[in-house]
């Protein structure tokens, strides 16, 4: 263990649950040494969350729907989710499906979308059979109650009582019955508040100010952390079945969950966004163009992209850990061109995967995706930044308004004078200096590469108009704030390994998945529950059981009960 | 009889989907709607668009500074000086004195151009053009979403968030879209039109529209844009495509599944284990709902039968930020004004918002820049916001050139597009509205001097065609910030209040208190080095002289 892993576990607050005030969001990490509040105490075992009540994110309402209608029916639907304002979310270091706004556009499209698949619905046969579990006669047959006895507690992910039945049928009925009936009933089904917003108030009190959640509510729980959708026929049914109730069976469905394909796609989205590994393309700057002249650009950003999120889930897969994703020399590179950036062969996607070159690249931090910029220049003030907010998940706050008109300018390309150099001199005085130092020696260390994230030991010197200015030494020593240690490190290897060993990767991790799957930030009570699994990452635990290990925590299945 | 599930009048399916390629606006509007538009004479409705550009401008190049014949220039920055005192005083500084503020009409600026930024394409608005000087946000903001509109206790979450003691409310646009001076009968658009070059807009709308006029950062929320102009297009006009499907009479539909929605909706609001801050979660959604229940079970009038939107305009994504290219942006602005003409000319919408967020800078013909306004990661002399900051020479001449872009490509363009719709009475559908173009900022993040112009009349209640400067010369200036001066001039709420009042509103729908005016007016976060001696007891009032 080094001296960071041994700080971090004596700062690491094991298994815990918390007092305190626990209903304010969190600012840094670990439970017990925030800022902003009492010092909070964490003992016992993890602490249930709070469960606000949520509408449902854009993609996940539209992966819900198509759940249930299939994919040929969503067609009727597309333009209108085409007009559903996406989720988003001004500050940066958080997910987009964290936003909660509503709006009348958004209402009248909800409504738009119910009735198109209500009508699509009560006009196909097929469609019918399928979202009602009937036969295409069925319904001509008046067999509405049956039909509305499935599609409600499926659609609306709970069990439904026999007079809620017996109401949808009688307003059917009212209305015509047959497809206008059906039509009644789906569109009344897919408006209610069940379909739109996630309830967690069907379970038992346990009298402490837990709630267990119901069965069905652990499945849609379950469904929604890890497909980002609700959940399907068998689930549902198998929680309404009762299957869920023991551990045993619990626990077998949580492997049938997380094995499915679509928590894959579902890590994919996370692990995508949390990286802002976003489809982009590099210009054909005329820095580039003198840097790598003959690099053929296009698609190769998306090369990028593939091969980190490649590195994320093939680590996943084969049992690794977060802290094997921060240091893993395997290359995933599959196009030629980003194999010849790491120095190695392509990957054939299938038989083991190249090693990197050792010393010059290894983990997460190194790879290109996270390094090339739009015109081939290296800027450390964003890469640090942009690690330090996102690895570290430390606040790095935006610069001052009243700041010198030219604080912001980037420092021109000079002779003689490294990237490192040129930005260092821009933040010697203060305020600068001490803001800065929080995250851009993470910046300096990063310089090892350049803005296509190729290797280097020398700088090559390259104007924006493409001018070739001649080679400096690179230096990418630092000394970086580890939690409030100071750590020397060589370059980005040494780097990435004091972040893994330190285990403030692992909580970081732990801090984006509570975001992501909870669509919120974390009161500080629920900081002790992000420590608790980041305790259990840094245990070693491998991502795929760590996964698990959450799923099959009480915490899962419990929420706080109101106080008001 | 039949039932109608769906209430096909107001939602169908298929929007034009064939007519992508059909040049849009001109064969669309004027002559059948001259018709309509002259049945309606005098009562033509009023509109208020509102258009938000960002990091502030190079003021120098928006106000005047070529004197004509007859104007002199104030020594400290060489604009031009106003010769007539306004009949009615700004107000009383601290000292008792009264101070006033300058008028000009904007035809003796026609020889010489008003601006750099307002050229010979604005001519012919002179008379339906106020052009204001001396507009002063109180709190100290720095970047922010809503000032523009009202919303003056918000900065953006990069320079703070909630600024600590401001009031944070509503924008003016949400409170005109519930008036019942603008809307007597619910629109069969949507109430505010929300369009730009991002989601992001600047205006805030309550969390609860029940409450309109609640205060505080949980009590609003950002409105979100249409960013295509296709989608913004097919929101608008989906109740005006006629029903391809007649079948038998209508019943007025869906009033039964509606009820039973609402139904379901209140029924779990009252469940005992959600919380109260849940229960509020569910509140706007009924409000919501109920206002569309409204409008599918009300007796609205119909459609207007001229009103040919057949052919809409071609689905253009603005996203991306930097990978767009200058055609493709150019397209994209002119659909979008053609949107917001048309929503208005066919009264689908009487209140719209348009955030322009990226704009366009050419030299000599030479495009150098497309600009983009707030993404931090752009590099170079691209970033709108980083000019915003250099505020050297060049960048000075840079955000001009991107003004003038703007102001031809998107202002100049709507304006001649709305003074084409002939309402009755002699008027334009530009005579009224009330164009309303601004900014968050004004010289390098402060928010003093907001660059602010007005177009229309509002069917007559602005007194247009003036240059209006509120600044008082007379007062010290506190500092200077590159080529603005931070002194005194008229608070900005005094604006928003003018428009208020010119759309019909009652100080009763829009003001918190009895004497609040709009929005925060109080110097918040400003020290003793900022200007801050302005008269508070007329903050309710219109701006001086500005209306009828």
């Amino acid at each position: 263990m080094s001296i960071r892993r041994t700080l971090f576990a004596a700062l690491w607050i094991p298994l815990v649950s918390c007092t305190g005030d626990i209903g304010t969001p969190a600012r840094g990490i670990g439970g017990g040494g925030q800022p902003g509040g009492p010092a909070l105490t964490c003992d016992g075992g993890p602490v249930a969350t709070n469960a606000p009540l949520q509408r449902l994110a854009v993609d996940d309402f539209e992966r819900t729907l198509r759940g249930l209608f299939g994919d040929a029916a969503m067609g009727a639907v597309a333009s209108a989710f085409e007009r559903l304002p996406a989720d988003s979310t001004d500050e940066e270091g958080f997910f987009a499906r964290q936003d909660q706004r509503l709006s009348q556009g958004r209402v009248d499209l909800h409504y738009e979308i119910a009735d198109a698949l209500a009508r699509a619905t009560a006009g196909d046969g097929a469609l019918r059979a399928r979202v009602g579990d009937a036969s295409p006669g069925a319904v001509a047959a008046g067999c509405l109650g049956s039909f509305a006895e499935r599609v409600q507690p499926r659609a609306q992910r709970r069990r439904v009582s026999a007079d809620e039945v017996r109401d949808a049928v009688a307003l059917a009925e009212e209305l015509g019955g047959g497809e206008d009936g059906i039509h009644a009933i789906v569109f009344t089904t897919l408006m209610s508040p069940e379909v739109l917003y996630r309830f967690e108030v069907g379970g038992e009190d346990l009298g402490d100010g837990r709630l267990a959640l119901a069965p069905e509510e652990v499945a849609t729980r379950l469904a929604f952390t890890f497909w980002g959708e609700g959940p399907d026929a068998a689930l549902l049914d198998a929680a309404l079945a009762g299957d869920l109730d023991d551990e045993r069976g619990y626990a077998a469905m949580v492997d049938v969950v997380l094995d499915d394909p679509r928590t894959e796609a579902q890590l994919e989205r996370f692990f995508a966004e949390w990286m802002h590994l976003e489809d982009r393309e590099l210009e054909a700057s005329p820095r580039l163009m003198t840097l790598a002249p003959d690099l053929e650009t296009g698609g190769l950003l998306d090369a990028m992209r593939d091969e980190t999120l490649a590195l994320f889930m093939e680590t996943f897969h084969q049992g690794g850990t977060w802290s094997d994703v921060l240091t893993s020399r395997a290359s995933y590179a599959t196009d030629p061109r980003l194999a010849a950036i790491y120095g190695v062969a392509p990957w054939d996607g299938e038989s083991e995967a190249p090693e990197l070159p050792a010393g010059e690249r290894s983990g997460l931090l190194t790879r290109a995706a996270l390094l090339a910029s739009s015109d081939g220049s290296t800027n450390p003030f964003r890469r640090g930044a942009f690690l330090r907010r996102l690895l570290f998940c430390d606040d790095v706050p935006a610069p001052p308004g009243d700041l010198p008109g030219d604080a912001l300018t980037p420092p021109p390309v000079a002779a003689d004078a490294s990237t490192r150099e040129q930005f260092a001199a821009k933040v010697v005085s203060e305020p600068c200096a001490s803001c800065h130092a929080s995250f851009t020696p993470l910046g300096w260390a990063m310089e090892a590469y350049d803005g296509l994230g190729r290797f280097r030991t020398q700088e090559r010197l390259v104007t924006d108009v493409g001018e070739d200015l001649g080679t400096v030494p690179v230096d990418a020593t630092a000394t970086v704030d580890f939690a409030g240690a100071d750590v020397p490190v060589s370059g980005p290897v040494e780097l990435s390994e004091e972040l893994a060993a330190s285990g403030l990767g692992d909580a970081c991790l732990s801090r984006q998945m509570f975001r992501f799957t909870f669509r919120r930030e974390e009161t500080r009570g629920e900081a002790c529950l992000v420590d608790h699994f980041a305790g259990d990452l840094f245990a070693g635990r491998s991502l795929r059981d760590w996964l698990a290990e959450i799923a099959l925590s009480p915490t899962f299945r419990e929420r706080l009960l109101p106080v008001d | 009889m039949r039932y109608d599930p769906l209430g096909r009048r107001l939602f169908l399916t298929g929007l034009g989907g064939a007519a992508v390629a059909i040049p849009f606006l001109p064969s669309l509007l004027p002559r059948e709607l001259q018709a309509k538009a002259e049945a309606q004479g005098a009562t033509a409705p009023r509109r208020f668009l509102a258009i938000k550009t960002y990091n502030g401008a190079p003021i120098l190049h928006w106000m005047p500074s070529r004197a004509p014949t007859g104007y002199g220039t104030h020594d400290v920055d060489g604009s031009v000086r106003l010769n007539t005192q306004l009949s009615v005083a700004t107000g009383r500084h601290a000292n008792g004195e009264a101070y006033f503020g300058h008028e000009a009409p904007l035809s003796d600026f026609a020889a010489t151009g008003v601006s750099n930024v307002f050229g010979d394409e604005f001519t012919p608005f002179l008379d339906r053009m106020t052009l204001f000087r001396g507009l002063d946000f109180m709190p100290n903001l720095n970047h922010n979403h809503g000032g523009f509109l009202g919303n003056l206790g918000f900065r953006t979450f990069g320079v703070g968030g909630p600024l600590p003691g401001a009031q944070i409310n509503v924008t003016i646009d949400q409170v005109m879209a519930r008036s019942a001076a603008v809307y007597p009968t619910a629109p069969l658009g949507p109430r505010v039109l929300h369009v730009g070059s991002r989601t992001d807009t600047c205006s805030f709308e309550p969390r609860d529209p029940s409450n309109l006029l609640a205060t505080g950062e949980g009590a609003v929320q950002r409105a979100t844009a249409f960013t295509n102009p296709r989608t913004a297009f097919d929101a608008v006009f989906r109740a005006f495509v006629p029903d391809d499907d007649p079948g038998g009479p209508e019943v007025p539909l869906s009033a039964r599944l509606m009820d039973r929605v609402l139904d379901d909706y209140r029924r779990a609001q009252r469940n005992p284990r959600l919380s109260r801050d849940d229960r509020q979660t569910l509140e706007p959604h009924v409000g919501y709902l109920a206002d569309l229940a409204r409008r599918l079970g009300g007796s609205d009038a119909p459609a207007p039968s001229s009103c040919d939107v057949s052919s809409p305009p071609a689905s253009t994504d603005s996203g991306g930020e930097f990978d767009v290219g200058v055609s493709t942006i150019e397209t994209f602005m002119r659909d979008m004004v053609d949107v917001l003409v048309l929503a208005f000319a066919c009264d689908a919408t009487r209140v719209a918002t348009f955030d322009v967020q990226k704009m366009i800078a050419r030299d000599a013909g030479d495009i150098f820049g497309i600009g983009d306004s707030e993404n931090p990661f752009s590099a170079g002399r691209s970033n709108w916001h980083l000019q915003a900051h250099n505020w050297d020479a060049n960048a000075i001449r840079w955000l001009s050139l991107g003004y003038e872009w703007i102001a031809e490509v998107v202002v100049a363009r709507l304006l001649r597009r709305m003074d084409e719709v002939m309402e009755g009475s002699g008027r334009t559908l530009l005579d009224n509205s009330l164009v309303l173009w601004g900014n968050e900022l004004s010289f390098n993040h402060l928010n003093y001097n907001m660059p602010t112009v007005l177009f229309g009349t509002g069917g007559g209640v602005v007194r247009a065609g003036r240059y209006l400067d509120y600044v008082d010369h007379d007062r010290p200036i506190r500092f200077r910030q590159h080529d603005g001066n931070v002194v005194e001039g008229v608070q900005y709420n005094r604006l928003l209040v003018s428009l208020l009042q010119a759309m019909g509103l009652r100080a009763d729908e829009y003001e918190t208190s009895p004497g609040a005016g709009f929005g925060e007016a109080r110097a918040v976060d400003k020290g003793d080095g900022f200007a801050r001696d302005y008269d508070a007891s007329n903050v309710d009032q219109a701006l001086p002289d500005l209306l009828v």
